[in-house]
């Protein structure tokens, strides 16, 4: 039953622990004006349509606010200043939130410089950089709606061995397939290939509902298809890629699945 | 061939070992993980030490038992050498003090009853030695005490920490010789003037060596840290130059024609792309600036992202041990150029180096962008690369390093090492 075990893997798909529904936005801004120009967006964007969701307000970073990034129970917006005018920087608060959690969002209001903002988006997956003197209220409108538009999706896919931890987004993987030469399986997302010691039906049970099985050696991120190409087997992901794991048993279960 | 003397032996010998082993216990063990099952190389001590005191080996069974107990310690409660060394000569220094005290009221018993064996006397005795071993350990104040010792010792430089070693290890043996001599013979008294002096010349040997070492790899350091001051004033140099020549270029093209500001345009465009940019190179911890630098250049014509947060502010050169000084460097070279090898080939070309440091050790992330296919089971074992045939060894190599932890992870499209060094305290 548990082969996980033998390879050695320990792997936890955090979907099934349930993470509360529960949203908290965190303003960490120093600036008084700039903190009142959030708060008038968060009520007219956020208060309006759902008046539970929770807001905080800090200056800087404290005690309270280490609480909060280490609890992993709920789902939480940040909005922070980098350059807040005490020892610990914006950017130091991403660094402590992403040393545990990758699931919340992170937006900074910056005058910072551009350089720094493409590495800093990658490297602490920083959903935008909003420049404080230009167009901040619109930007922040928008940012808060394409959020709760993508509904939190950044649950992760984690397994770890004793030499690496790894950890995926699931929107990230597009597909799964099965190693033909060794007893691993292919985690396939849209720049890299991760090969892990398992099975496909190892896998299958750590994995959400976004995942289908559509050959015998595929399970497929439904949510990444552009297009089913049912009578020449093969199926093409959003970014272009054309798969030819597609077998008419599943066919059923897939349309059942995709129609939902 | 055995006799009750030996069966006497081996027992008191037994419970010896298991009172050190409690008593390191409560002196070191804060609920931490503890192998029991070797407390079955109790009784297999017991009976080597027990054969010796059959033969008359007495002396080889003293130091038997007492290197019995270290291996005990070291077996069960898997602490680091200091701390192992530390308690186990507290133990054994106490527990000979003890019996050098009960000793005399030995003789005084030995007079009362000259028919009592020698060796049950001594049995008799040990009982209350070792009550008296156990109540000191369990005595609050000298936990504390032996517990802020400790703490002084440990934080000293590893020169003075060896003169120490060396004074105990004196200061036991010396204890075991007037243990030995109050009741026995001048054969034995040789026999361990023998043992103690080719101990102090075998340590006296390791330590020139190491000192030696250390001196050769300072020298070395030094000089590499003057090399990359004098380098890091040549590219202040350069910059002033290059800013200069771009500046008359400049001032040329005004008077020039078409053609020549479009010759003056490329010769600008082609000094930008092919010099190296490097953000804060000065802010860098010494050191660490020239391996980036020189890593990068390496890659000057491939547009990577390079960012780097420096939150160490102390002197790390000075803050580790030449030996972690340069396994630092040594590991932070084949990282980097990892790390530049897989970010090149990536659309987003990202590489973020970030360095913080806390009361006890300096950490160092890197991290890179990377597109490729990994086998998670071969990752960090030797020849597994994703680069051609012939690498693969540099990951392997820094895995199980004594005093650098390494951590590695991947999320999303980006991995992550990161580098923890233990500090060397004043």
């Amino acid at each position: 039953m548990n082969k996980i075990k033998i390879y050695d893997i320990i792997a936890t798909s955090k979907h099934k622990e349930g993470l509360s529904n529960m949203t908290s936005f965190i303003i960490v801004e120093d600036d008084k004006k700039t903190q009142d120009t959030i708060k008038e967006v968060l009520r007219r964007v956020v208060i309006s349509k759902d008046n539970s969701i929770d807001i905080k307000y800090f200056t800087k970073y404290t005690k309270e606010l280490k609480k909060i990034i280490d609890d992993n129970s709920f789902r939480k917006v940040y909005i922070m200043d980098i350059e807040l005018e005490t020892k610990t920087s914006g950017i130091e608060i991403a660094k402590m939130i992403r040393e545990k959690d990758w699931e919340s969002e992170i937006i900074f209001i910056t005058c910072h410089d551009k350089m720094f903002e493409t590495v800093y988006r990658s490297v602490y997956e920083v959903f935008d950089f909003i420049e404080k003197f230009f167009n901040m209220e619109k930007r922040l409108e928008k940012d808060i709606e394409l959020i709760f538009k993508k509904n939190f999706d950044n649950k992760m896919f984690t397994v770890s061995n004793r030499n690496v931890d790894l950890q995926i987004y699931y929107r990230a993987i597009t597909y799964i397939t099965r190693d033909k030469e060794e007893r691993k399986v292919l985690i396939h997302t849209d720049t890299n290939v991760f090969k892990l010691n398992m099975t496909l039906n190892d896998i299958i049970s750590l994995l959400d509902d976004r995942f289908i099985q559509t050959h015998r050696s595929c399970i497929t991120n439904h949510q990444r298809v552009h297009e089913w190409n049912w009578p020449k087997n093969h199926f093409i992901l959003d970014n272009g890629q054309k798969i030819e794991y597609l077998s008419k048993k599943y066919k059923k279960e897939v349309e059942r699945v995709c129609s939902i | 061939m055995f006799n009750l003397d030996n069966i006497i032996c081996f027992f008191s010998t037994c419970i010896a070992e298991l009172v050190c082993v409690y008593c390191f216990n409560i002196l070191t063990n804060k609920n931490e993980k503890t192998h029991w099952i070797y407390l079955l190389c109790v009784p297999l001590f017991s009976i080597v030490v027990a054969i010796e005191y059959n033969y008359k080996l007495e002396s080889l069974s003293t130091i038997t038992s007492l290197i019995s107990y270290f291996i005990l310690y070291f077996l069960i409660f898997r602490k680091n050498s200091k701390e192992t060394f530390f308690y186990g000569t507290a133990i054994y220094i106490i527990a000979l003090m003890i019996d050098i005290f009960t000793m005399f009221r030995m003789l005084i018993t030995s007079k009362i009853f000259p028919d009592l064996d020698v060796v049950i006397l001594k049995t008799i005795d040990t009982v209350p030695m070792l009550i008296i071993l156990i109540l000191i350990s369990r005595m609050k104040k000298f936990n504390t005490y032996l517990k802020s010792l400790f703490n002084k010792l440990k934080n000293i430089k590893f020169p003075y920490l060896r003169i120490l070693l060396l004074l105990s290890t004196i200061l036991s043996l010396s204890f075991t010789i007037l243990y030995i001599t109050l009741g026995k013979n001048f054969e034995d008294f040789q026999i361990y003037l023998y043992i103690l002096t080719v101990s102090i010349i075998i340590l006296m040997i390791v330590y020139i060596n190491k000192e030696y070492n250390n001196y050769t790899l300072k020298e070395t350091n030094d000089y590499l840290i003057k090399d990359n001051e004098f380098y890091i004033t040549l590219l202040d140099d350069y910059r002033v130059f290059k800013h200069n020549i771009f500046h008359q270029l400049n001032g040329l093209k005004t008077v020039a024609n078409k053609k020549t500001i479009n010759l003056i345009d490329d010769i600008i465009n082609e000094y930008n792309e092919t010099s190296l940019d490097t953000p804060n190179i000065k802010k860098m911890p010494l050191g660490i600036n020239r391996i980036i630098y020189e890593k990068m250049y390496y890659f000057k014509n491939k547009e990577i992202r390079l960012g780097v947060d420096n939150n160490i502010k102390s002197d790390l050169y000075n803050n580790l041990t030449p030996r972690s000084y340069n396994l630092l460097c040594e590991a932070l070279g084949i990282l980097i150029d990892n790390a530049l090898q897989a970010t090149s080939k990536t659309k987003e070309k990202i590489l973020m180096i970030d360095m913080k440091e806390d009361e006890l050790s300096y950490q160092i992330k890197i991290i890179n962008t990377f597109e490729d296919l990994l086998d998670l089971e071969k990752l960090g074992t030797i020849k597994y690369t994703t680069k051609n045939s012939g690498h693969g060894i540099g990951l392997f190599s820094l895995i199980g390093r004594r005093k650098l932890k390494l951590k590695t992870s991947i999320i999303n499209d980006l991995f992550l090492n990161e580098i923890i060094i233990e500090k060397h305290l004043n």
